[in-house]
């Protein structure tokens, strides 16, 4: 209940200061290109790693049946609905997350929020509202943008692994079973994670205490249960969404 | 005992650029020198923790710099040192944590273990600490704890960086009291680095003056002191002369968690 | 007075400090002895007992010396490595992990930490495999558990889409899970759980100097805490893995049974399992449960920098794990496909 507290605190805090308009702009500049184009390399990295264990995953089914077409559909499937966003969101977790915790626990123990505060500054407008939009951001376009690359990946992967040319992946993949309703639940979950991930890691890293074994524990605490909600949170929207 | 020949170390830029320095056995040292004059890494380097640039260290005759892990391992069996920044170990209790490296390094009954721990805690004026966490300590405790951690193997070589940073002032004349009682007592090498000069020169039988990463002098105390050079001076008349603002030992210790993080958060 | 009084007032003050005795001041007055080191004997061979020093005329600085010392740091350098002819050997991983420079990469780490295997004291792995046995038991089961329920859920309706048979869902299912999802998801639970913890753990006792104390107390950092850390962590990786895959197995079982009313004899075919996925999930477990150790405490023990260098380092941690265990999923996943494929 305090975990879920703290998120909500955190995220109220940052949808007044945008509404507001009194988020600091540069802050969050620096954060989109520090927080999100910096760890764009690793997300993608993973992701075409990640297209290739679908292929690998779904070779037994596809080979079974002798049905190389449905190769295309089998990856996309578990890349646009389940697997991309989920293994996206853990990898920014636990590279854009910690990072977040990582810094604003330092700020904490080492005092400069309440240095901010003492200017004169709202950390919610300075620090809080430019994380979080930063944050969200990175999730829901690190995830589309991940989709495409882990796409790119299973078909490279099926060519090489299985010898299916990728237009016969390509056409797997738009054959009808697969649809923009399929992206849409994929880009609904990265919403819904990078709130998760922007509200866990932002409460972790202002509640930090403690010097440098401190910051060390809230950026363990944070991305566990940032882990834990992503798969939560997953379970609930399939579940609720009902194959739609 | 502790022979050093034209050590150099560089972390980027240079920190110590040929230092020669001579401890004779049985003595007590003192190392002073400005901020960033490079004592605590000159410490280090003899102590076998960092592995220098190029140069020689001898500590009981035994060259230090590339030897092999065994080796390395055995010649740094005979070193006790205390640290700037304290490092108790967290997850040990004040007893267990002055008995780690006892139970390391020699294979003793259990009873007799206990006896030397209390022994040495005794003698930092902490007795009947041994259970207590090291995380409720002061940090003025902690560091005495430090110190009998170094000295409760008996080392013949102890390096003590800081022993008297962060004492109150009863503390502070205790510890340098106790720095000559364990000359005698262990008839060990004392190496010791304090920003408390005048506290330092009452027990030390000699100094060695770093400036810039080089040994400026090393000699009995009124040599040093008569030392001509401009940074021996400066060093020494600021630091002695009450009047010429405040002593260095009133400024911050090197500040070990370096520069702020990147992100600029402040304007 | 900020020390507890009970501390002060105990302290034994020892014999008031005196003046230098007179017979040991003679001996060494002040000056560096001239030429060549003394003999001391020199084991490691490395050590220049033959190059002589140049004598260096007293300490005291002459003025006009100081242009000397105003060397370039290059020059600097130069100078040390001709005329000191000190060879620095690579040191022995682990007993002196470079403090300063990040010289060896993980495999170096990976490396000592096998190494090291050899020395560690007896007790530690069972301490070790409690902790992360412990810590991470349920968050494991938690997360397979969830993760089991919705993929049997996703793969039953996308499979009513095409054709209204489910008869083939729960063999597909158990065949992925024994072969991929178990040993995936269970490591990549652990490396954000144990991967972060030890290196938060590490990097901590890095930046507050306490690896160098265990260094001087004749305790080897990589023996006393990456050795013990990674066998354990070889060790109960593959039993999570199996508790783990046992929860997934439940949760989706109970799934097909309550959606779409797949009856447990049905779902529980474990007809599509051959040898080769057996040995592919493993295989992975094992490979994940010594890379996430090694890749956490690689960067634990070349933390740097105060607080925000452990939080640095945990980050690094929990990305390396994670790249790690998605990359060696991939490779072994395709090398037991191309091998099995080929034998079969």
């Amino acid at each position: 209940m305090e975990f879920v507290g703290g998120i909500a605190v955190v995220l109220l805090q940052a949808l007044r200061a945008t509404l507001r308009r009194s988020l600091d702009v540069e802050q969050l500049r620096e954060g989109l290109i520090r927080l999100g184009l910096h760890s764009l390399p690793v997300v993608f990295g993973t992701a075409l790693f990640v297209g290739g264990i679908m292929v690998i995953q779904s070779a037994p089914l596809m080979t079974r049946y002798g049905a190389h077409s449905l190769l295309g559909w089998g990856a996309g499937f578990g890349i646009l609905r389940e697997i991309g966003p989920i293994l996206t969101g853990l990898m920014i977790s636990g590279r854009v997350g910690s990072n977040n915790t990582a810094e604003l626990g330092t700020l904490q123990v080492t005092e400069q929020i309440n240095g901010l505060r003492a200017l004169a500054i709202d950390p919610a407008d300075y620090l809080v509202a430019p994380r979080v939009l930063s944050i969200l951001v990175t999730t829901v376009v690190g995830t589309l943008l991940s989709m495409a690359v882990a796409l790119v990946g299973a078909a490279l992967t099926g060519q090489a692994l299985l010898g299916v040319h990728p237009i016969t992946f390509w056409n797997g993949l738009t054959g009808g079973m697969l649809s923009w309703g399929d992206v849409a639940h994929g880009m609904v979950k990265a919403f819904v994670f990078g709130l998760v991930i922007a509200g866990t890691s932002t409460a972790y890293g202002l509640r930090a205490k403690g010097g440098a074994p401190g910051v060390g524990r809230a950026v363990n605490e944070s991305v566990v249960l940032s882990a834990v909600a992503i798969f939560v949170t997953d379970a609930l929207i399939s579940f609720a969404s009902r194959g739609n | 005992m502790i022979q050093v020949r034209r050590l150099y170390k560089s972390f980027g830029e240079p920190v110590l650029r040929g230092v020669e320095l001579n401890v004779p056995p049985g003595r007590l040292v003192g190392l002073v020198g400005a901020p960033a004059s490079g004592k605590s890494v000159l410490l280090r380097v003899i102590a076998g923790l960092l592995e220098p640039d190029a140069g020689s260290v001898k500590v009981r005759g035994q060259e230090l710099v590339g030897l092999g892990y065994a080796r390395r391992a055995r010649l740094m069996a005979s070193i006790g040192m205390a640290f700037q920044n304290i490092a108790l170990f967290d997850h040990l209790t004040v007893g267990e944590n002055v008995a780690f490296p006892l139970r390391r390094r020699e294979k003793l009954a259990e009873a007799e273990v206990q006896e030397r721990v209390a022994f040495e805690l005794a003698a930092v004026g902490l007795s009947g600490f041994e259970e207590r966490a090291v995380q409720g300590l002061s940090g003025g405790q902690k560091r005495r704890v430090g110190i009998a951690r170094a000295a409760v193997t008996r080392p013949p070589v102890l390096l003590y960086d800081e022993p008297a940073a962060g004492l109150d002032p009863v503390s502070t004349s205790r510890m340098f009291s106790l720095l000559v009682e364990q000359k005698r007592r262990l008839g060990s090498t004392l190496l010791v680095v304090s920003s408390d000069l005048d506290r330092l020169f009452e027990v030390t039988d000699e100094v060695i003056l770093l400036h810039a990463g080089r040994v400026l002098c090393q000699g009995p105390l009124e040599r040093v002191l008569a030392n001509p050079h401009p940074a021996a001076r400066e060093f020494l008349e600021g630091v002695r002369a009450p009047s010429v603002g405040p002593s260095p030992s009133l400024l911050p210790a090197a500040d070990r968690d370096g520069p702020l993080p990147p992100g600029a958060f402040f304007p | 007075m900020t020390d507890d009084p009970k501390g002060t007032t105990h302290w034994s003050a020892g014999p008031l400090p005196q003046a230098p005795e007179p017979e040991m001041g003679g001996s060494a007055a002040g000056s560096f002895p001239a030429g060549p080191a003394p003999t001391g004997s020199s084991p490691s061979g490395s050590s220049p007992s033959g190059s002589s020093v140049p004598l260096r005329e007293g300490f005291s600085e002459r003025p006009e010396e100081r242009s000397q010392r105003a060397l370039a740091s290059s020059e600097i350098a130069r100078s040390a490595t001709l005329d000191s002819q000190v060879t620095i050997a690579d040191p022995m991983p682990g007993f002196v992990l470079p403090a300063d420079e990040a010289r060896g990469g993980p495999l170096h780490t990976l490396a000592a930490a096998l190494y090291a295997t050899t020395r560690m004291e007896p007790g530690a792995v069972a301490e070790q495999m409690n902790q992360l046995g412990i810590r991470s038991l349920g968050f494991v089961c938690l997360v397979l558990g969830f993760v089991g329920g919705i993929l049997v859920y996703q793969a039953g309706i996308q499979a009513l889409r095409i054709v209204p048979d489910t008869s083939t869902i729960g063999p597909a299912y158990i065949e992925i899970l024994v072969r991929d999802l178990a040993a995936s998801l269970t490591a990549l639970m652990l490396a954000t759980r144990v991967g972060a913890g030890i290196a938060a753990e590490i990097g901590s006792m890095k930046v507050t100097d306490q690896l160098d104390a265990l260094r001087l107390s004749s305790a080897d950092p990589v023996v006393h805490l990456v050795a013990p850390r990674l066998v354990a962590s070889v060790l109960v990786t593959p039993l999570l893995t199996i508790l783990g895959g046992a929860v997934a197995l439940l949760t989706g079982t109970l799934t097909g049974l309550w959606v779409f009313d797949i009856s447990l004899h049905t779902f529980l075919d474990a007809r599509y399992v051959d040898a080769a996925d057996l040995c592919a999930g493993l295989l992975k477990s094992v490979a994940f449960g010594l890379a996430i150790p090694v890749m956490s405490a690689h960067a634990g023990l070349y933390t740097s920098g105060g607080s925000q260098g452990v939080g640095n380092a945990t980050t690094r941690a929990v990305v390396g794990s994670s790249l790690a265990v998605i990359v060696l999923g991939f490779v072994i996943g395709a090398l037991v496909e191309v091998l099995a494929g080929g034998a079969g």
